[in-house]
Parts: C-alpha cells; sequence; structure tokens
C-alpha cells in the first residue's frame, strides 16, 4: 500500500512543488517581471487626454515599452518577428542581460546608450539562431535598417520560450521609426511603466490612476491599470495553465491509486479477518477496532508521503528535462511547507475517503467467525454501502477544482473523469456478461477461466478498472496529438495557403496585388480588418478595459473578459470555404441604408459571450467618428486551422465599405526558395507588411503539440506504473488466495504446465480485454474530445492503437508471470506444508 | 463463589436460520435449558448439525437467540448492547476454539498476555502470571515462540493458558480437540482439566467425542434442538 500511494504521491509533489516554485519565483520576481510598480496597457493608441495623464506622471519614474509584430530582413531572408520598442527609463526594474557576439557580458546601459544614440537592436537568442548570425548583422525593419549587434541573454518579463514566437528585436524608441505606430493601429500593445516612491501606497496608486483615466469620460475603453502583484507575466500564465493541467492528471494518478489502496486494504482486511474475530472475543471493542485500522491507515499515509517527498526532492532534476524552454534559468524548484501540508492533507484525506467504505465492513466481522468461519457480507451490495463512497468523489472534485485554480475547469475535468468512468464500467460489466453467457461455447479450458471471472467478480473488476483506466490515459494524447497534427497539416477539402499577410494598407492594395500577379501568383481572399471597439449589447453599456494578460485559468478568462474590448470587424461579399452559415440565415443582398445592419458571428465566440441572434450589439470604430447599431442575424462556424482570413465579426459588406482599414489576405501555391524570394519581394517593395510562413506556423504549432505531449506523457506514466503496480498487486494477492487450490490442480495435473498455462491465460484473456476496453475508451474519449471540444476532424491511427495494444499486452503478460511466479513455482509438498 | 451456586442459566432457549434464498426458517436449538453451577465441568455432546457450535456461540454471547434467556451470574446476556456485552465477555466468558485461533505474528508470552492488554487489567505483574500458566502447563521452553513454530497440541495448550489469563466464571470450549491426534489430544485434555479444577473454573466442553465427554462432571446432549441429561 506503501508503494501504491508513494507511485501517486510522487507525482503530485513534482506537479506541486513546481507549481509553487513558480509562483514565489513571481512573486518574488514581480516588479522584475512586470519591469515596474504599475503599469498601464492598452491596444489602441492612447487619447491625447490620457497623454496628458500619463504626461503628468513623473518622467523619471516613468518607462514605455510598445510591442507588435513585423517583417525582418536579414540579407534575403525575411521573417516575421516580435518587435519591442523601449523607451530610455526602460527596465524600471530588473535587469536585461546583454552580450556581444563574442559572448562578452556587457552593461546593459551602455548598450541602451548606444541604441539611443544610433541605430543599434538587441535580438533574442532564438533569432540569432533563426539567422544563423555570427557577427554583428545588418537587419531591416520596416523601412529602416538597424544593426543587430548584441544578444540577450535573459530577460526576466519574457522569459518563456514557444520557439518562433520569442524570436525578439529589441529597438530604442528613438531610433525607432515613429510612422509604424499609426500604421499598425491597434495591433500594438502599449505598456507605459510606473515606478512609485517607497512610501507610495500600491493599491492607492492604482484606483488614484484608474479614477484619473474614468474622469475622462472618453467614449473609448479604459486603459487596463495592473500593479506588479497581479502581473504573473508570461512565466507565470504560461506555467500555470501548463501546471494546471498536469495536476489534473495527478489527480487521476492519486484516483488511481485511490483505488489501489483500496483493493489492498480490503485484501489485508480479508485476510485479517481471523485475527480481528481473535481480538473481538478476547475483548476489543468495535471502537478500538475502528481507531486501530484508522492509524494502521494513517500511518500508511505517512510512510507514503515521507517517501515520496525523499523521491520526490531526488526527482527535482527531472523537471528541466520535462520543461525545457519553458524555465526560467534561475527558477529553483524546492518544497515548501505548504506544499509538504498539501501532500499529507491528500494523503490522508485520500486514503481515508477511499477506504471509509471498508471501515464499514469491520462492522460486518465478528468473534462469531471463529466457530462457523461465515460472514454476511450481504450488505456490503447495499445502497447504504455505496454511499460510503460520497466522500471520495467530493473530494476528487474538490481537489481538481483546487488544483485547476478554477471551477470551470475542475467541474468539467470531475464530470468528464466520472463519465470515463462509467463508460469503463459498462463496457467492463458487458464484457463479463458476454463471456459468462457464452462460455458454455468455449473450450473447457477458456470455460473453467470464464467461471473463474464470475465467480471472482471483485477482483476482476478491480484488475479491469485499473488497467482499462490507465491503458485509456496512455492511449488517449496519442491519439489527440494524431488529430490535431493531421487537421493542421491538412484540413479537409481545404488547400493551405502558402503565406499568409497581414497589416496590408488599403491604399496598397493594388500595388500590392499587381506586384504579386507580377511574380507569378495571386493575392486571394483579401479581407478588410476594421478596428472597432464594442459600447453596448442589447442596449447595456457593456464594461469597457483593455485587459491583457489575467490570472485566470484561460476558460474562465475567456468568459469573463468576453465583452468590452476592442473588437476587430470585417466584411465578405461572399463566406470564404473555410467558414458556414450554422444558425440564422444569409445577409440580406438588398441592403438600403438606414436600414437595419446585419451582424454574423462565429458561433464559439457567440456562445462564450452569451450572444444570440436576434441581439443588439452597438459598435463605435476606432479613430474614425462612425458608431453603429446592428442585428445578429446568424452564427457561423469556421474553420481556423484553414489559415485563410476570418473573422469573429462580419458586418453587412454595404455598411463598412468606403471607410480606411487595413486588409488581410493569402497566397497560395509558393514553394521552397520562390517563398524566400517572394516574401523578401514583399517587404522590399512593402515594408509595413507582415507576413507569416504557414508551414513554418504549423511546424511551431506541432513543436508545442510534442512539448505538451512529452509533459502530459510523463505524468501520465505514473498512472501507467499505478495501473501496472495494482495488476501486479492484485495478481499476486489473487494467486497466494489460491495456493490450496493451484496445488491441488497441480496434484491432479499430469504435468505443472497446464496449471502454469490455466493460472496465466486467465490474467492474459483479462489483460487483452481490460487493454481493449481502455482502448475502446479512449477512441471514444478522443472523438467526442476531438470532434464536440476541439471541432476539428477524427483521425483514427491504427498504428498508435496497434502499437500501444501489442505493448501493453507484453507488459500484462510479463506482470502476470512475475506476479504469479512465486506460488506457481511452488513445489505441491511445500504448499500441503504450508497449510 | 460458593461451589453450589448458579454460574449459568440457560431458560427456554431457542435460535432459528433463515435458509438462504427461502423465506422458510430452521430451528436448530428448541427451548434448551441449562444450570450449570460454579466450578462443575459440562459436557455437550451432539451430532454434527444438531446446533452444539450454535449453543455455545449463544452461551459466549457471540450470537444472539431468537428467544430464551442466558444468565451468567445473574446478568442476562441479552440486556447488554455491544460494547458492554464484550466487557463483560471478554471478563466473564474465555474460549478455546477447535482451530485454536492464536495471532500469528504475536509470540506465546504476547498472545497469552493480550487479553489482559485488551480489557485493561495489565499491570507490571501481567508477565509472570502468563510464565507461571505457561510453566503450568509445561510451555515454559516455547514462551518466545511464534505460533508457526508450534505443534498443533502446543497452540492448544497456548489456548488454554491464554484463556485462564483473565480468570473468567466460565470457560467455553468448542471440539478442542478436534484438529489434535488422539495422544496428544488426551495430554492437552489432561493439563486442561488438571488447571479447570485446581483454579476452580466452571467449563462448559462441546464435543461429539463420547469418550472426552466422560471426563465431565455432566453430559448433556442435543437431540431434535432440546437439550437432554445423559445419566
Amino acid at each position: 500500500m506503501v508503494i501504491n500511494l508513494t507511485i501517486s504521491l510522487v507525482s503530485f509533489v513534482l506537479i506541486n512543488s513546481f507549481k509553487e516554485s513558480v509562483n514565489t519565483y513571481v512573486v518574488d520576481n514581480s516588479k522584475s517581471i512586470l519591469t515596474a510598480d504599475l503599469s498601464i496597457y492598452s491596444r489602441r493608441p492612447f487619447s491625447d487626454l490620457e497623454k496628458e495623464v500619463i504626461a503628468n506622471l513623473d518622467e523619471d519614474k516613468r518607462a514605455s515599452l510598445y510591442k507588435y509584430f513585423s517583417m525582418i530582413k536579414v540579407g534575403e531572408r525575411t521573417q516575421l518577428i516580435n518587435v519591442s520598442v523601449f523607451n530610455q527609463n526602460y527596465p524600471l526594474y530588473g535587469k536585461i542581460e546583454v552580450a556581444d557576439f563574442e559572448d562578452n557580458e556587457i552593461p546593459f546601459s551602455k548598450v541602451k546608450q548606444e541604441m539611443m544614440e544610433g541605430k543599434i537592436a538587441l535580438i533574442s537568442e532564438e533569432a540569432k539562431i533563426a539567422f544563423d548570425l555570427a557577427e554583428p548583422t545588418e537587419v531591416k525593419i520596416g523601412k529602416q535598417n538597424y544593426l543587430a549587434k548584441y544578444i540577450v541573454k535573459k530577460d526576466i518579463g519574457g522569459t518563456i520560450n514557444f520557439n518562433e514566437v520569442s524570436k525578439k528585436i529589441y529597438l530604442s524608441d528613438e531610433q525607432h521609426d515613429k510612422q509604424v505606430f499609426q500604421t499598425k493601429g491597434n495591433l500594438v500593445r502599449r505598456n507605459i511603466f510606473i515606478k512609485l516612491a517607497e512610501d507610495d501606497d500600491l493599491l492607492q496608486a492604482k484606483s488614484d490612476l484608474s479614477a484619473e483615466f474614468l474622469a475622462l469620460e472618453q467614449d473609448l475603453s479604459i486603459p487596463s491599470i495592473r500593479t506588479h502583484r497581479e502581473s504573473r507575466g508570461q512565466v507565470g500564465n504560461v506555467l500555470g495553465n501548463v501546471t494546471r493541467y498536469l495536476s489534473l492528471i495527478a489527480v487521476v494518478a492519486l484516483f488511481l491509486s485511490g483505488v489501489g489502496t483500496f483493493y489492498l486494504f480490503r485484501s489485508y482486511i480479508y485476510a485479517k479477518i481471523r485475527e480481528i474475530a481473535i481480538i473481538e472475543s478476547l475483548g476489543m471493542v468495535k471502537r478500538d477496532l475502528y481507531i486501530v485500522n484508522i492509524m494502521q491507515l494513517l500511518f500508511i499515509s505517512l510512510c507514503s508521503v515521507l517517501l515520496s517527498l525523499f523521491i520526490g526532492v531526488f526527482s527535482f532534476s527531472l523537471l528541466p528535462v520535462l520543461f525545457q524552454g519553458l524555465l526560467p534559468e534561475d527558477l529553483d524548484v524546492f518544497i515548501n511547507l505548504r506544499s509538504v501540508a498539501l501532500i499529507m492533507v491528500v494523503a490522508f484525506v485520500g486514503i481515508m475517503f477511499f477506504c471509509l467504505p471498508l471501515l464499514y465492513t469491520l462492522k460486518h466481522i465478528k468473534p462469531l467467525y471463529l466457530i462457523n468461519e461465515n460472514i454476511n457480507f450481504s450488505s456490503l451490495r447495499k445502497f447504504k454501502f455505496y454511499l460510503n463512497f460520497i466522500p471520495s468523489i467530493i473530494a476528487f472534485y474538490v481537489l481538481s477544482v483546487y488544483l485547476s485554480d478554477s471551477l470551470y475547469l475542475g467541474t468539467i475535468f470531475s464530470l468528464s473523469f466520472f463519465f470515463i468512468i462509467l463508460l469503463i464500467i459498462l463496457l467492463q460489466t458487458i464484457t463479463l456478461y458476454a463471456l459468462d453467457k457464452g462460455k458454455n461455447y468455449f473450450p473447457l479450458l477458456l470455460n473453467l477461466i470464464v467461471k473463474q471471472f464470475s465467480h471472482n467478480k471483485q477482483a476482476v473488476s478491480f484488475y479491469f478498472f485499473s488497467i482499462s483506466l490507465s491503458v485509456l490515459l496512455i492511449s488517449i494524447t496519442p491519439q489527440m496529438e494524431h488529430s490535431l497534427k493531421q487537421e493542421l497539416a491538412k484540413p479537409e477539402e481545404i488547400m493551405l495557403p502558402s503565406l499568409f499577410l497581414f497589416n496590408i494598407q488599403d491604399f496598397e492594395e493594388e500595388e500590392l496585388v499587381d506586384a504579386i500577379r507580377d511574380n507569378g501568383y495571386e493575392l486571394e481572399n483579401i479581407t478588410p480588418m476594421i478596428f472597432a471597439q464594442l459600447l453596448k449589447h442589447n442596449g447595456v453599456v457593456v464594461a469597457h478595459s483593455e485587459e491583457d494578460d489575467s490570472n485566470d485559468a484561460p476558460e474562465e478568462r475567456r468568459r469573463g473578459d468576453a465583452l468590452g474590448r476592442t473588437v476587430n470587424l470585417s466584411y465578405k461579399e461572399q463566406l470564404s470555404v473555410s467558414e458556414k452559415i450554422v444558425a440564422g440565415k444569409p445577409f440580406n443582398d438588398n441592403y438600403q441604408e438606414g436600414g437595419k445592419i446585419e451582424i454574423s458571428i462565429e458561433k464559439e465566440y457567440a456562445s462564450d459571450r452569451g450572444l444570440k441572434l436576434g441581439d443588439e450589439l452597438t459598435f463605435k470604430l476606432i479613430n474614425i467618428p462612425f458608431e453603429f447599431t446592428g442585428e445578429i442575424i446568424n452564427f457561423r462556424e469556421v474553420k481556423w486551422n484553414s489559415f485563410q482570413p476570418n473573422f469573429f465579426i462580419l458586418i453587412h459588406p454595404e455598411v463598412l465599405k468606403g471607410i480606411p482599414k487595413q486588409l488581410v489576405a493569402s497566397i497560395s501555391g509558393v514553394q521552397g526558395e520562390s517563398k524566400v524570394a517572394l516574401q523578401s519581394k514583399i517587404n522590399d517593395q512593402f515594408a509595413n507588411v507582415s507576413i507569416v510562413d504557414v508551414e513554418k506556423a504549423i511546424e511551431v504549432i506541432f513543436s508545442i503539440i510534442d512539448k505538451m505531449e512529452l509533459l502530459i506523457g510523463s505524468m501520465v506514466l505514473f498512472c501507467l506504473l499505478l495501473g501496472f503496480f495494482i495488476l501486479f498487486s492484485i495478481i499476486n494477492y489473487e494467486v497466494r488466495l489460491k495456493e490450496k487450490e493451484i496445488n491441488l490442480l497441480k496434484v491432479m495435473s499430469n504435468g505443472f504446465y497446464k496449471v502454469y498455462k490455466m493460472v496465466i491465460l486467465q490474467y492474459i484473456i483479462l489483460g487483452i480485454f481490460s487493454i481493449s476496453i481502455g482502448m475502446i475508451s479512449s477512441v471514444i474519449i478522443s472523438y467526442v474530445f476531438v470532434k464536440f471540444v476541439l471541432e476539428i476532424n477524427f483521425y483514427f491511427s491504427g498504428f498508435v492503437i496497434f502499437y500501444l495494444f501489442f505493448l501493453m499486452n507484453l507488459v500484462v503478460l510479463a506482470i502476470s508471470y512475475l506476479g504469479s511466479k512465486r506460488v506457481l513455482l511452488k513445489k505441491p509438498i511445500l504448499l500441503l506444508k504450508s497449510t | 463463589m460458593r461451589r453450589s451456586e448458579i454460574v449459568l442459566e440457560v431458560k427456554e432457549l431457542q435460535k432459528s436460520f433463515t435458509i438462504p434464498g427461502s423465506e422458510e426458517s430452521f430451528l436448530i436449538l428448541d427451548g434448551v435449558n441449562l444450570k450449570v453451577a460454579n466450578g462443575r465441568t459440562v459436557a455437550i455432546l451432539g451430532k454434527s448439525g444438531s446446533g452444539k457450535s450454535t449453543l455455545l456461540s449463544l452461551i459466549a454471547g457471540l450470537d444472539s437467540p431468537s428467544s430464551g434467556k442466558i444468565m451468567v451470574r445473574n446478568n442476562d446476556l441479552n440486556s447488554f448492547d455491544e460494547k458492554k456485552l464484550t466487557h463483560f465477555r471478554a471478563k466473564n466468558l474465555s474460549m478455546v476454539f477447535q482451530q485454536f485461533q492464536l495471532i500469528n505474528h504475536l509470540s506465546v508470552i504476547d498472545n497469552v498476555i493480550l487479553p489482559l492488554y485488551l480489557t485493561d487489567q495489565i499491570d507490571n505483574l501481567s508477565k509472570d502470571k502468563a510464565v507461571k500458566l505457561l510453566t503450568e502447563i509445561d510451555l515454559e521452553e516455547r514462551i518466545n515462540f511464534f505460533p508457526r513454530d508450534l505443534s498443533g497440541g502446543e497452540k492448544q495448550r497456548v489456548a488454554i493458558a491464554r484463556s485462564l489469563m483473565v480468570e473468567p466464571e466460565v470457560i467455553l470450549a468448542d471440539e478442542p480437540t478436534g484438529n489434535l491426534d488422539v495422544k496428544t489430544g488426551a495430554k492437552v485434555i489432561k493439563q486442561f482439566f488438571q488447571l479447570v479444577k485446581k483454579k476452580n473454573k466452571t467449563l462448559i466442553l462441546v464435543t461429539h467425542d463420547l469418550s472426552l465427554a466422560k471426563k465431565c462432571q455432566e453430559i448433556y446432549e442435543i437431540v431434535n434442538g432440546k437439550l437432554v441429561k445423559r445419566k
């Protein structure tokens, strides 16, 4: 029981310590992560009135950092890069470590001064690698040339690296082309950082600043103001989300270990029935019996906690391997008292709740057993007995919510998990029923084996459950990954574009179309993009806040920040092949000015925001004095993986025609070197246009999927290990229980081989069926998840299934042999002596 | 306590069982009456399935009767709740089982001391008392042995020593030689009876072995659910 519980607790120790360490790191470094005490954030340009408010802040204690995506050209190669433009005072806290190409560390203040005075750029390590730079090199951003002279070694605010996204270039605002911010509209993320005096009250300062912006009474969303304590930065957010999901797998491991503990404790109690009856006959009362058993369970959990802490500490060195590229270099993973306390509570409460129904069985063990060796356990099949499982179900739910930091995610996870359990139990019941009904048609050996199953239902159920659940977990991720990759690489009926273009100004549309045509390609799917703000929903003013990152779980954030942000509107004469109307009616062909304005919304966007057909939405365009109210007349389903220009909100095409806008578009059929050359040409002629290489973007997503799969797979291994351990325990115990029977068979048979075959074969049959049930369940769950949650096509991976099925059966065979060999290899004479 | 004082009285005892899978009940004990005076040895004979072990388990308070009374030193066992009954049984009624029922992971001495511990009667003299009892039953060489290292006869002698530790009013023995060969059984019974007599204990012994029953002062037989005294 100690080993069983320890395996699951080790996964808990690892995940929880990691989570706590990240939290501590974020709290300890919160000022450095935000680089300030307070930040003012906006995606739209600051208005003149807002600029006045900002200008009133102490200039020496104010810094700015604007970020946007742009094309960078190095030699003949052009790629999308994340541009960060900072001013003289940046960063107010924390430090940026910089080195030259010889890897000599250079003080950032010196580099900054150089950047302010000349066109010098800083690049991230990833950008250096992507462009294969070995020495200071001339790079071109927009229409300006810069000398990429230094490399950023450490930037605490942006430690998380998901490859492509982290390709960064840093420029000084003194040398940066100011025009860019005008043309890029709200695709620029604007941060103003503020340093407070030591005796300033942080929350008061935030509230004063918010009040000042509110007092401006503009028809604009209010810039978001955030303290360093509220900002977890990328480190906190990305790792926070990753650990949320990993923690949930640890909960499954705990559940599985609970099932194992339940089985082992049940076996322990059944083995001790005689002893319990003896001490009861000698005077022990039930209360003392319960206390003794509870103390034993607590002792087991204490041993498991200590052992798991010990193993956990030694396993910390694994974390950098698993979280490669995600961890800040100076993050120390440690176990704090909070983690220890949580693990102890989880172990104690978990073991108590799972074994509670078994303590109930103690009530039925009476000294009378010593005379007639008969115990009436019939009440254990009654409803009241099953009520004892309720605390463990509640504990599972509470733990899921606590560890996922989200009521929504925890609830969805718990419900899905209990659905999976019911599915496994259902399939298991059907299988055993079918075997039982068909046993008379089987050869004698199989018939005898099936009779064993019927006779030993509880052990068979535990065997089935532990194997099916762990096989399900191990096979579910590769299957989902397979569908995800297939869909991303080759969406059904849709030709992926080669390049995706954005930041196109409408005045350059014709010229761009011609330029691309001159190169032998067509600019396709040209779609306008207009920045607006949602003012009202059904006449009710919506909250106006330019929230950036949030500490909530992503699912809750999506629901919480639903309305009130700056939005991108678009219009199309015809829907593209990657979208279709799923509810409502198409736009009216005969739109008349002054008539009802029709709006089309992407269905998930609508669902997250509680929008319904017939709802009225009021928008105000940004930078253009135009406000309108329209009615939602349809919902669309969009295949986002088509990489074609698609928008959440489409307005009837007649409404916004003629309004200044940006454009997005795509180009298809460009391959290899031609793609590089075309990107370069577009960049030369249209410096403001940003281009995404779709193939590379998919590669990035694949690498993220692979990284997540490695992380999840590592956690799932704990579950698998537990499943096999429970399997071993069951076989070991059941075989020992049948020692006499096996001995008898050996004496009666003309060779031990038949007995081995019979015993091993029953576990192999159980293994094949339980593995199959795990596989079938995982295909069902993957299908449901892929089809209805990810909303992509399900691609069945026969290879994954076959490979895992084969592998799992081999392991089960090995465990069956190992678990039973001690009894099987005993000579009958020894067995006779032992009885 | 005076020798003639009644220690155990069974009045109109009935016990019926419901046959599994049907609603029919089966009366195994039908109006059993019995009076046992202090210090007497009583044998209860009967064929297999006659109800003798059922009667013993009812007298021991391990099972409850369908009707009737069992009085031990004028205490009605039916009037106790489970906790009180456990306490009362532990101090007044000891059992010796056919299967010995020793705790395998406890040594001989610990098995013998265990009842004192469980009834909160343990003190500094307990160990000496246990050693003395084990010596009286010729097990002084085996006090630190574990049950697995003992022969059947030795195990039963440990069980006898254990039953005497709490100095009960009544010792109930269920086929005490049932698992022993004739020679060993005879030796064990001899020592058992000697100790019972020496300590002036009342013994109720259930057996199907007439020769063993004849060692008791009174012999009863269960016939058709009724207890009949044999002359």
